[in-house]
């Protein structure tokens, strides 16, 4: 391989990476308050849809981002609504939200598009060159040269992983969050309202997995496809466990797991072990992730109160 | 009270005795009826918002749902309701098990392809699939006792096998404090990974065919014994109604259902009451997920035996999802999941006409998906339900101090 496939190879990388990324740090920021969001991988799906729904009928992938946005907003916002304001269980609306995904967007793909399987390719989508970040300067240089002409949305994943550790560990905002997610009871005594901090983290953390599968549908591929996101979500669970319910873990987890992704196609391309199952490395993820669960490998551990309804009355 | 009443006489119907309950139990039963009314309202609005007559698409579903005899097609749609339902139930009596036992085991879907894979295995294995060929031959008149025998086996292989598979997540939550629903979503993909990309495609797939066209082909001795020709029926919904009755009996007549269900009772108030009384808590849990597992896994050997008869390269997803939502609809009750499983199974057959009005098939998805969502929010529903039923109470006997003052 040489220079120019290497940071070809990257570049792929990255673009299967950031869908992975938007939906690990949104379990970061949810799971941090305290609720489990099952259902990132049904957001996505919702994103995905609606992502591209607003690029095709505008003609910009900026207006499919705030759609994917919105619906991750207005799905979020039904399972805070479900999990905080009726402390339902939470893995329930969880399986409810993905159940709902499948079957509503196959639904709309074919009202809308009248096609079953794929919708529609369209033209203007961050992967085009219209669209992506260029960089001229570091394109001679070896290794950094794939970042010389990315989509908007890797940048964008990057900038999100920044500003999530920002927000989670250097402001006031971040510390409540955690608290509710660690302790509640301490958190109402300190005056703070637990309700609302957890349904600004399940809501801004939805809009995280809607952006993460606009990226999909209109970032790393142009279109939206029946069998979207095809397990990113849980991929993104995975990602978040293994990074240790951290920004920067879930990025390294998710960069990872992104490269576990294109392992296939490297050996296709190259050669190298053309007897491998391609099974066997794409399993890769969740057997790391058990493995750093059951404290094989590291150990990781939940927040406290991660999972559980808060009753303001209950001891 | 007279709702009360009703509601115990419905209850002890099915085998549910509410009594020494409080009150405010019969709700338990119209949860999951109105989550589902509820859902299929919206669905009605989902399919008018689009455009399209909600009540031509209701008469398509639920006419060619296989619920309402008569009709030329009646027979077949009431066949393939039965084959639907029982992958269905089985994954849901699955779900429900566990749910007994506090654990919610979100990889019914896992364990389910664990056992379609190895029910094929064994259903194509020469030197299984030769000695029940022979042995066929050699009965003569006696064959189906050969073909009874190979299905058998394929059945508890695969169901060893996807009770297996569950037990890894059961051990790594006993002895590695890994949480239940992660642990078995994890496996999930695992299982599908293993599969789809690697022995679908690799190992056991014929040599002579593209790696597009799935497995080999199980032997005729291993397919379930058709009971209902000339349709496909098979002797899979009786084998599942079987281990509906089982898994009843387990829970509610032996000593391990016992300490089953006091494991679920106390699952979120740190279980001392069973650790008090001497429960093996670890085992019982170890044990739990692998019958819940081979439930699950019996569902994929329908699949196979009695529908694919290999393991095709497509995406089969979605029995284990739907696994869940059937628990939730029957409220973990054995008796509750079958009537769920029939009805989802229903909903199932008679989705697939609706494509003649232009729906989906996944539009069962939706109905199911929110009947799940109104149950999770069941706080809310009985809050109303309450509420409703105080209002009636108050309107029919009004309080003596209201009459007063008018």
């Amino acid at each position: 391989m040489n220079i120019a496939q290497i940071n070809l190879t990257i570049a792929q990388m990255l673009d299967y990476t950031m869908p992975i990324l938007f939906a690990a740090l949104c379990g970061v920021l949810s799971e941090n308050a305290g609720v489990v969001n099952i259902g990132l991988d049904g957001i996505m799906r919702f994103g995905a849809f609606f992502g591209l729904l607003g690029a095709f009928f505008s003609h910009s992938p900026w207006i499919g981002l705030l759609f994917g946005i919105a619906i991750g907003c207005l799905v979020g916002a039904l399972h805070a609504f479900i999990t905080i304001r009726w402390n339902g269980d939470q893995t329930v609306s969880g399986v409810a939200i993905n159940v709902i995904a499948v079957g509503l967007m196959t639904y709309l793909l074919e009202f809308v598009f009248s096609t079953t399987g794929y919708s529609p390719q369209i033209q203007n989508y961050f992967g085009a060159q219209a669209y992506r970040v260029h960089l001229p300067f570091l394109a001679k240089i070896p290794l950094l040269g794939a970042f010389s002409n990315l989509s908007f949305m890797i940048w964008f994943g990057f900038i999100c992983t920044v500003l999530m550790h920002v927000l989670l560990y250097h402001t006031v905002l971040g510390l409540r969050i955690r608290t509710c997610g660690e302790n509640p009871k301490a958190a109402t005594t300190l005056g703070i309202n637990v309700f609302r901090i957890r349904w600004f983290a399940v809501v801004a953390g939805a809009a995280l997995a809607g952006i993460g599968g606009a990226t999909l549908s209109i970032s790393s591929f142009s279109g939206f496809s029946d069998s979207m996101p095809n397990g990113v979500g849980f991929i993104g669970l995975a990602a978040m466990i293994f990074g240790k319910w951290t920004p920067f873990g879930a990025l390294g987890a998710a960069l990872l797991f992104g490269t576990g992704q294109i392992v296939q196609s490297i050996i296709a391309v190259t050669g190298i072990a053309p007897k491998l199952a391609p099974g066997l490395t794409l399993i890769l993820p969740y057997v790391l992730t058990l493995a750093v669960l059951a404290g094989f490998v590291g150990k990781s551990i939940a927040p406290a109160a991660d999972g559980l309804p808060y009753y303001k009355e209950q001891r | 009270m007279s709702e009360s009443n009703f509601t115990t006489k419905f209850l002890k119907l099915f085998g549910i005795d509410n009594q020494g309950h409080s009150r405010r139990d019969y709700l338990n039963i119209w949860v999951p009826l109105i989550s589902v009314g509820l859902a299929l309202i919206l669905g009605m609005i989902v399919i008018a918002a689009s455009g399209r007559n909600p009540f031509q698409a209701y008469g398509l579903l639920f006419g060619d749902s296989g619920l309402i005899p008569g009709g030329p097609a009646w027979r077949r749609e009431f066949a393939e309701l039965l084959i639907k339902s029982a992958m269905y139930i089985a994954t849901g009596l699955s779900v429900a098990l566990a749910f007994k036992g506090g654990l919610f085991n979100i990889g019914a879907e896992g364990q389910f392809w664990v056992g379609a894979i190895v029910a094929t295995f064994f259903g194509y294995w020469s030197p299984v699939a030769h000695t029940f060929g022979a042995m066929y031959i050699a009965l003569g008149s006696f064959g189906w006792i050969a073909q009874l025998l190979h299905g058998a086996i394929c059945i508890i292989m695969g169901m060893l096998a996807g009770g297996a598979w569950a037990a890894v997540a059961g051990y790594l939550y006993v002895k590695r404090g890994v949480n239940i629903v992660i642990g078995t979503i994890m496996l999930n993909w695992i299982a599908w990974f293993l599969i789809t990309s690697w022995l679908v495609i690799g190992p056991m797939t014929p040599p002579s065919q593209t790696f597009t066209s799935g497995t080999f082909y199980v032997a005729d001795t291993a397919k379930l014994l058709r009971i209902m020709m000339p349709t496909r029926l098979n002797t899979s919904i009786l084998l599942v109604l079987l281990a509906a009755y089982a898994t009843w009996f387990l829970l509610y007549k032996t000593t391990i259902g016992y300490e089953i269900r006091a494991i679920g009772y106390t699952a979120n108030i740190g279980m001392e009451a069973p650790r008090a009384q001497g429960i093996n808590i670890s085992r019982r849990i170890m044990q739990l997920m692998f019958l819940s597992g081979a439930l699950a896994a019996l569902g994929g050997t329908f699949f196979i035996l009695g529908m694919q008869y290999q393991f095709p390269n497509t995406a089969i997803m979605g029995y284990g999802w739907t696994g869940i939502a059937i628990a939730l609809i029957g409220q973990s009750e054995p008796m509750g999941v079958v009537l769920a499983g029939l009805f989802i199974g229903a909903l199932r057959t008679g989705a697939t006409s609706m494509q003649v009005a232009n729906i989906p098939k996944t539009f069962s998805d939706i109905i199911e998906g929110m009947a799940v969502g109104f149950i999770a929010m069941q706080v809310a529903v009985r809050y109303y339900l309450v509420k409703i039923i105080q209002h009636r109470r108050a309107r029919r006997d009004p309080p003596a101090d209201q009459e007063a003052a008018a």
